[in-house]
């Protein structure tokens, strides 16, 4: 149990020190890279919601705090983006095939970036920045960047997974004459 | 089922409201600064093997350019020869000058040196609104609206917010980041320029509101004015690439490329008052 929880926040912390620090500083497309998004599909995907919540509320709080943002955007982007995601996995893309992963990945990126930039378009509102990037080109852009990313990362991810474990192998019922 | 899952959701939505209302009475303000401290050291060496990496493949993908680059340096290092001559007189001159007058040297400036630790994560991390991190807060003396430079001098950015053990610096080409300059024209015999220059679209910065009468050229230095409160004058932030002063215009506009490498800094220097 505690080993299990051990390995889970190491994994965590590794992902989020990567996420934050390295990644952005990689070159051209690699820097949209989201690894803790990857991460949480293939959590919801291959072992359950709950798992998934928690490793949600470790990187939304780990990303909330070295934020300059109000505390709680990323952990609540974070948070409904995965309810939404496990949504659209228990009611459509039940199975575990490349198609689901992908979609999942795509609706995971669109739901988290678009709650986080609406949060913050609400937080900033009330202040005199224009802030709201969903009018803006870029904003979809970046979005369309972070998801092309994330999908190619998942696709190589997916057959990885297929190389070393069996929770992602078909299985065919064959019926016996 | 149905029951048992709403009522699983609720809990997890209690547990998510939970942490986020401990944050704002501040009881996990001690783990949130121990985790800070802790995660520092750790990823700021990672940043640098990030940046490092992508220096690397920047010189792959420019080698096809480096021999004309190679050729545009030598005119210009021999142009920055006679020039470094010429102020060579000028300061030895101006040593004794201040001999004279009892000056203090201006140059002993108080800088606080920083690590980046990550860049243009966030949501408003759009390439208008390019940003940093750096691992040194109000505890270090840091304070909004001070001058970063880089490991050559060169102007960099300025701080935008700053919390205890970390701040967010905007960068010279962010939107956000307005800075008081003086164009370097004074050869022309004039005044030299003087505006407010604007990051533009996370690449340039650009210089709006020059009277047509002002004579500026390509090539000549921008540096700050020492308007600002916070940011000492004569910091050098780039020079001016383009001029657009069309003849119907009341103002004419200059676009400055910034002399520093925003994409290459692992470490800072914070200029403190």
């Amino acid at each position: 149990m505690y080993s299990k929880i051990f390995l889970n926040l190491f994994f965590l912390i590794i992902l989020f020190v990567l996420r934050l620090s390295f990644v952005p500083a990689l070159p051209s497309w690699l820097s949209r890279l989201d690894l803790l998004i990857i991460a949480l599909v293939f959590i919801l995907t291959l072992v359950d919601f709950k798992t998934a919540f928690w490793w949600s509320l470790g990187a939304g709080f780990l990303l909330d705090i070295f934020s300059f943002l109000p505390f709680g955007f990323y952990l609540v982007s974070l948070f409904l983006a995965l309810l939404a995601v496990n949504f659209l996995f228990n009611s459509f893309f039940t199975n575990r095939s490349l198609y689901s992963f992908l979609t999942l990945t795509f609706f995971y990126t669109l739901f988290y970036r678009i709650l986080l930039s609406g949060a913050v378009y609400i937080w900033q509102f009330f202040g005199d920045r224009e802030f709201f990037k969903i009018f803006i080109l870029e904003f979809w852009r970046d979005l369309g960047a972070s998801i092309a990313s994330n999908l190619i990362a998942v696709f190589m991810l997916f057959y990885l997974f297929g190389f070393f474990s069996k929770k992602l192998k078909p299985v065919f019922l064959i019926k016996r004459k | 089922m149905l029951k048992s899952r709403e009522k699983n959701i609720f809990k997890y939505i209690a547990v998510v409201g939970l942490l986020i209302f401990l944050h704002f009475i501040k009881i996990l303000s001690p783990i949130e600064d121990a985790i800070i401290n802790v995660f520092r050291p750790a990823l700021s060496k990672i940043y640098t093997v990030g940046s490092e990496l992508n220096i690397s493949y920047s010189e792959q993908t420019n080698k096809k350019d480096l021999i004309k680059v190679i050729d545009e340096l030598k005119k210009e290092r021999n142009k920055l020869i006679a020039e470094k001559t010429k102020l060579e007189f000028v300061r030895e001159e101006n040593e004794k000058l201040r001999q004279y007058l009892k000056f203090f040297t201006t140059e002993n400036y108080n800088y606080v040196l920083a690590n980046v630790i990550s860049q243009n994560v966030f949501i408003d991390a759009q390439k208008q609104n390019q940003y940093i991190i750096i691992d040194k807060g109000r505890k270090d003396g840091l304070a909004d609206g001070l001058a970063v430079l880089d490991g050559q001098g060169v102007l960099v950015g300025k701080i935008a917010e700053v919390e205890e053990n970390i701040s967010k610096v905007f960068l010279v080409t962010n939107q956000d980041c307005k800075l008081a300059v003086l164009i370097q024209n004074q050869a022309a015999g004039q005044e030299r320029t003087a505006g407010i220059a604007q990051g533009d679209l996370g690449l340039t910065v650009k210089l709006d509101f020059i009277p047509q009468t002002q004579k500026i050229e390509i090539g000549q230095l921008a540096v700050t004015s020492g308007l600002e409160e916070k940011i000492k004058r004569g910091l050098v932030i780039g020079k001016i690439v383009q001029v657009n002063s069309g003849s119907n215009e009341v103002w004419q506009t200059a676009v400055i490329e910034p002399l520093a490498n925003l994409n290459e800094l692992v470490i800072a220097s914070v200029l403190l008052p």
